[in-house]
């Protein structure tokens, strides 16, 4: 199953509004993080992805957000379609999960959004993530 | 909570003559086109009237604040209504809000109660949420046989669940009685179903549940045999062939292969006093379907054994017992066997044993009946002495 990456401008919308939706309960948002250049999901964050399907109610149009981004290390163009690949793949575990395909939305951030602000060509483990909210 | 639910049906069902499907088609509708106002009102209205798919609509609305104010505790009380009359996708999305802390206080232990009640009626991602807190030990006791069985039940719906599964740790094995934790009576296909949830740590290998129940008229009075199910997992959604009565419950933990038992408490299956102080268990009276004083010395102990909440079946057989003798399985049932064989004509504590040979439930006492040829006319007599 491929997950269709969606527009950005579509998607920053959505974004601000799901920050002034979230309540101050619960978690308002979970991390996966990755190794340098990859996006490949580590053992280590199953818990984070089965914590991410234990916080999503079924319903529609309850929708999960999914962005990826990347730290600073190479080409911007390549760390975009990283955080893009990264974003897909945690979708992906998230439909392994029981998710519907429908309610996730998924946004690659490149180094447009980074958690840790840095210089160019700085490996920060916090930058290499795909990160799930919800509203 | 039988006359509760009755009540909610009739007036559900005199809402839906009232209003006509036509009502639930226009908030749904009103919902798609994003009327979510509209579809509100729609639902408030059928919500009061007692349907509980208006309540789970409702339940989403003041979840996300759509049409009504964002409200997760109005949320998770319609969520609430809508599970405890059935509905699987209420009763997990109850279970999620507990087991995160949204909407109230997180209650990982409540949350496993209700995973496990839309995992009784095969809701998927309940049954890997359910999977997940066992194998953890996360609001249950850890068993990694129920976490296993749960698992399993979503390996082809949810990859990820044969992932979880090949990393469970082994096993920590103790004896132990299963508790029941939930049992609740819901509408399921046109009838009536027990919704039972217990919890357990894991037992020695090979052992299993078995879940018992009993029909209770108003007095508590058994009216029946001892109905038995078995299973692996932890919950499970019984359809009740005789929902104007009463039930008593338990999950017994069966050790097949050294012929032991660990039992639950007897539980109410309805919230009111038809249970009374029923007993629970089951004992089975065989005798030659032409021996006719066995027939009668086994009808009337039976009226004795009902009126105190135990089962009994009567079995009748073509090819009788040479003598009489009181039976059992489990040597956890040899003291109560004993009570029985002093009430059983000609019978005493000595004319009690347990054996493999015949396969009783736990809790269940065999009566053999023998009295023999020309029996029928001693009773006759006895009974013209009694006057």
């Amino acid at each position: 199953m491929r997950i269709p990456a969606i527009a950005l401008s579509l998607l920053l919308s959505v974004h601000t509004a799901a920050a002034s939706a979230q309540e101050a309960e619960g978690p308002s948002e979970l991390k996966i993080f990755f190794d340098l250049g990859s996006a490949e999901v580590r053992g280590d964050q199953r818990d984070a992805l089965d914590a991410a399907a234990r916080l999503f109610r079924d319903g529609n149009p309850i929708v999960m957000i999914v962005s990826g981004s990347a730290d600073t290390v190479g080409e911007e163009r390549n760390n975009l379609r990283l955080s893009v690949q990264r974003a897909e793949i945690v979708a992906l575990a998230l439909v392994d999960r029981g998710i519907p395909a429908a309610r996730l939305q998924v946004l690659g951030l490149g180094n447009s959004e980074l958690a840790v602000e840095t210089d160019d060509e700085v490996a920060q483990q916090e930058n290499r993530n795909a990160t799930i909210t919800w509203r | 909570m039988i006359r509760t639910g009755a009540k909610i049906g009739a007036s559900w069902l005199a809402a839906l003559c009232a209003m006509g499907p036509a009502a639930a088609q226009d908030a749904s509708r009103a919902f798609d086109q994003g009327n979510y106002s509209e579809a509100a009102q729609i639902w408030l209205d059928e919500a009061d009237a007692g349907s509980a798919e208006a309540a789970l609509r409702l339940g989403y609305l003041f979840d996300l604040g759509l049409g009504v104010p964002a409200d997760r505790a109005e949320a998770f009380r319609y969520y609430l209504r809508a599970a405890e009359a059935g509905l699987a996708d209420a009763a997990f999305n109850l279970g999620v809000m507990l087991d995160s802390g949204i909407g109230m206080p997180r209650d990982v232990t409540a949350a496993a109660v209700w995973y496990a009640r839309a995992a009784a009626r095969d809701h998927v991602r309940a049954q890997y949420n359910l999977g997940i807190l066992y194998a953890e030990g996360n609001g249950v006791p850890q068993n990694s046989d129920l976490a296993r069985y749960w698992l399993d039940r979503v390996a082809v719906a949810l990859p990820a669940a044969t992932d979880r599964r090949g990393s469970l740790p082994p096993a920590d094995r103790e004896w132990s009685a299963p508790m029941p934790v939930a049992a609740a009576r819901v509408e399921r296909q046109g009838g009536v179903a027990a919704e039972l949830v217990w919890t357990s740590a894991a037992g020695p290998a090979g052992s299993r549940f078995e879940i018992q129940y009993l029909s209770l008229d108003g007095n508590g009075h058994a009216t029946g045999p001892m109905t038995v199910v078995e299973t692996e997992g932890s919950a499970l959604s019984l359809p009740l062939d005789d929902p104007e009565r009463g039930h008593l419950w338990r999950v017994v933990r069966t050790d097949p292969a050294n012929a032991r038992y660990a039992a639950g408490p007897w539980r109410a299956l309805e919230r009111d006093a038809r249970a009374g102080t029923a007993v629970g268990g089951q004992v089975r009276f065989e005798f030659d379907s032409a021996d006719d004083r066995a027939r009668r010395v086994a009808q009337e102990l039976a009226e004795t054994l009902g009126a105190a909440g135990i089962g009994v079946a009567i079995s009748p057989l073509a090819q009788g017992p040479e003598r009489s003798i009181v039976l059992c399985s489990f040597a956890e049932d040899l003291p109560r066997a004993a009570e029985l064989a002093a009430f059983v004509p000609g019978l005493g504590a000595s004319n009690v044993r347990q054996t493999s040979e015949i396969s009783a439930h736990p809790g269940e006492i065999v009566v053999r009946l023998a009295f023999g040829a020309g029996s029928a006319a001693d009773m006759d007599v006895e009974r013209a002495d009694g006057g």
